[in-house]
């Protein structure tokens, strides 16, 4: 049987993580194709809406921004943090599998950490039962 | 029956003196238990004004809409809501003329903690102070099994017909342009399809969490019965516990959404910490 | 008519045999609340139903309908696909004379001369309804005809533990096996009589669509409006609203969805302009479509007094209450019906 690749949308920061994407790119760096890159301003522009429509598509969605600290914005990732805590114990909440969502911090130097993220979160999606995309396949 | 003399001699006094335009309050409704909004505008008027058991819409809600100077009589949840549109600028303490009492209905929410205004410019009765929220009912919906929690959400999502009666009814949902309504582009389908239904539902509940106060409007507007209070209440047990944060009890305090401190958790970050 | 008198056994045999040729859907109880469903042959609904949570128009006109389907592919023209037309035989069972009135008045507007809706049209020819009159009103109930047969195939009256049956259209003599039954006398006719009819006044008359004719910039719609948080319950619980919004979705498909008139989105222009900007021109516009322009047009107010609106309005807006405000030259009334 033919095996299908899972689909997973990334929101990147476009001054920390997305950089370090493509510095993973230009390294070499291995990882599965999964991942449908979109870029973002800034990790506190996901709106939740966004992870949860990706979710109506995808099967898994991966956010990352800056360190804290390191925020192009000073604070956006700070107070996106306060949010994403509370998006991941809502979608646990309502029975959605832990690896589905994830999230992470990857500064723009960090193209080795991205590779290894974007296949750890990759293998675990795979893992995972088949998404029923909000119950609509 | 001395709390609603009390309510209107304040009513008719305002009026009366021209400190305010309107009083927002109940009358007796159509059907037997529903009070329903009054706007008393004449000193006569007030005389309609019921306090009782079904008296319990969010009157807070008609605030962003008068542009004129208004009394509120509110119990605990109104007068929570009203704080935090202070807060987030919606209206301006001036503008509003508080008549602070005791939830004559709490027959419905059986999980009030806050029974008595919070904030008053005259103060009609005194209640039972504060009630510890134990979170029982998310606490058990916790422990159920992720299939079970899953099948009963989706259960939930997919009896809603999309009336807003829920949004429309929510102090906290003020947006004059709402996400559901934006179509350029379109952020939620408006079909009443599964996925629709669900990503609705979890973004409204995203939109008001660290702002919603629990006061249960959305629950009692919703015409089909879904439970909304499950995932509003998930929201509020986690703020309170992850960014020790209770909304509207105080002027002088941040919404948990709009503040962040640099230790906040992280255990949400993949390895968690 | 000719009525016929049935045990619930025959009643249950009758609509088992029709189940071989239909699909029969039937109030279902879930959780207190009743709405049309698959009917599992077996029980009928008790004295705790009154009527359905939902209308029946959803069953002709769905909240969300795939209207066609496109396709692009690279170099040639674009395919596009009509949405197959519903096929399905049903018999809607159980249905109340007031919502079965207002699937003619829906008839009216998908079924009428000027247009005909294929979709809703495909559903009404395929299905039968056997309403069932009620046994009393409810307190937000303020129909007028309780016996209305408009609408209805076969409408049925509930006497203790049997049914009298009446067929109404040929489309319900012929699934009707009356050879089979007795002819009911007019001593169990008579007993419809003990069946408690709403007191409600006639409320929709044609003296209120004249007032409605000069009240149009009256200061009152902003008085009656000033309670409703506009939400959408009243217009998708009505059983004969049925304005709806046509979009594409991102999957290429055509759709129709309802739509309300209480949503600001309802009027609003591409170029960001509002015609009915605030909610008193839309509380205008739900009063006069339903007791003004609809009768202008068909002849007969759009309205069936199932209550649903009543019941379920979150700020106790009561339309009757409205109606009367009106009539009463804007008076305000001091509450209570």
């Amino acid at each position: 049987m033919k095996k299908v690749d899972k689909k997973i949308v990334a929101f990147l920061c476009n001054w920390c993580s997305y950089a370090g994407a493509d510095l993973a790119g230009v390294s070499r760096f291995q990882y599965p194709p999964h991942l449908r890159i979109i870029r973002v301003p800034c990790s506190g522009r996901v709106d939740p809406l966004f992870i949860f429509t990706a979710l109506k598509s995808a099967d898994g969605v991966l956010v990352s921004g800056c360190h804290p600290g390191d925020c192009h914005y000073t604070s956006g990732n700070l107070v996106a943090r306060r949010k994403f805590a509370l998006v991941k114990g809502l979608l646990e909440f309502i029975g959605i599998e832990d690896g589905r969502v994830q999230f992470d911090w990857i500064s723009a130097a960090e193209g080795n950490k991205f590779a290894q993220t974007a296949a750890k979160v990759a293998s675990e999606v795979d893992n995972l039962p088949q998404w029923d995309r909000w119950g609509e396949k | 029956m001395i709390v609603l003399e009390k309510i209107k001699e304040k009513a008719k006094e305002l009026l009366a003196e021209n400190k305010v335009e309107v009083v927002l309050g109940f009358t007796r409704g159509t059907l037997p238990g529903k009070c329903t909004p009054y706007f008393a505008r004449k000193v006569d008027e007030v005389e309609n004004f019921v306090w009782e058991e079904g008296c319990n819409h969010n009157l807070a809600n008609y605030l962003t809409k008068l542009s004129q100077k208004a009394a509120i009589i509110v119990k605990g949840c109104d007068s929570r809501s009203i704080i935090n549109l202070i807060k987030e600028n919606q209206i301006t303490r001036e503008q509003v003329y508080i008549i602070g009492g005791t939830c004559p209905s709490t027959g419905e929410c059986p999980d009030c903690q806050h029974q008595e205004a919070v904030i008053a410019d005259y103060k009609i009765s005194e209640g039972e102070g504060a009630i510890e929220d134990s979170f029982q009912d998310v606490l058990e919906f916790e422990k159920l099994s992720p299939e079970a929690r899953k099948e009963y959400f989706y259960k939930e999502a997919s009896k809603c017909i999309r009336c807003y009666a829920c949004r429309n009814a929510c102090p906290a949902c003020y947006c004059k342009e709402c996400f559901v309504e934006e179509n350029l582009p379109s952020w939620v389908g408006k079909t009443t399809g599964i996925g629709d239904n669900i990503i609705f539902h979890l973004t409204r509940a995203m939109h008001v969490a660290g702002r919603c106060i629990d006061c249960g409007a959305c629950v009692r507007a919703c015409p089909m019965g879904v439970n909304l209070s499950l995932l509003n209440r998930k929201m509020l047990k986690d703020v309170q516990e992850m960014f020790k944060n209770v909304s509207g009890l105080s002027l002088d305090t941040e919404l948990a959404l709009n503040e962040y401190k640099q230790d906040d958790s992280q255990k949400f970050l993949i390895g968690g910490e | 008519m000719a009525k016929y008198l049935l045990t619930k056994k025959d009643l249950l045999i009758w609509l088992k045999k029709l189940q071989q040729e239909y699909e029969v859907l039937a109030p279902v109880k879930e959780k207190k609340v009743y709405n049309f469903g698959h009917w599992d042959g077996k029980s009928l609904p008790d004295k705790s139903y009154q009527n359905t949570l939902k209308p029946p128009k959803d069953l002709f006109f769905p909240q969300h309908e795939i209207l066609l389907k496109y396709k692009k592919v690279k170099g040639q023209r674009p395919i596009i696909k009509a949405a197959d037309l519903p096929e399905e035989k049903r018999v809607i069972f159980g249905i109340r004379p007031c919502d079965a009135k207002s699937l003619s008045l829906l008839d009216k507007v998908f079924l009428g001369e000027e247009y005909q809706d294929p979709f809703y049209q495909a559903r009404r020819l395929n299905t039968l309804i056997i309403s069932l009159v009620c046994r009393e009103p409810k307190e937000s109930c303020f129909c007028t005809q309780p016996f209305s047969v408009e609408g209805s195939d076969i409408v049925l009256f509930e006497l203790n533990d049997k049914y009298l049956v009446e067929p109404i259209s040929e489309k319900g003599k012929n699934c009707f096996p009356s050879a089979s039954y007795c002819e009911a006398d007019f001593h169990i006719i008579d007993k419809i009589k003990e069946i408690k009819i709403n007191t409600y006044e006639e409320i929709a008359s044609a003296d209120l669509t004249e007032k409605l004719d000069l009240i149009f910039d009256s200061p009152i719609w902003k008085e009656l409006q000033e309670k409703c948080i506009n939400c959408g319950v009243c217009s998708f619980l009505c059983p004969t609203c049925h304005c709806f919004d046509i979009t594409d979705n991102q999957q290429g498909s055509k759709v129709r969805n309802w739509d309300s008139c209480m949503f600001s989105g309802f009027t609003k222009q591409a170029s960001g302009h509002n015609p009915r900007p605030s909610g008193t021109e839309r509380l205008r516009q739900r009063v006069m479509h339903k007791f003004k322009y609809f009768p202008d047009k068909y002849g007969v107010v759009a309205c069936v007094g199932c209550g649903r609106c009543v019941e379920k309005c979150p700020v106790n807006l009561d339309i009757r209450q409205v109606l009367l405000q009106i009539k009463n030259g804007g008076e305000k009334l001091e509450c209570r019906m």
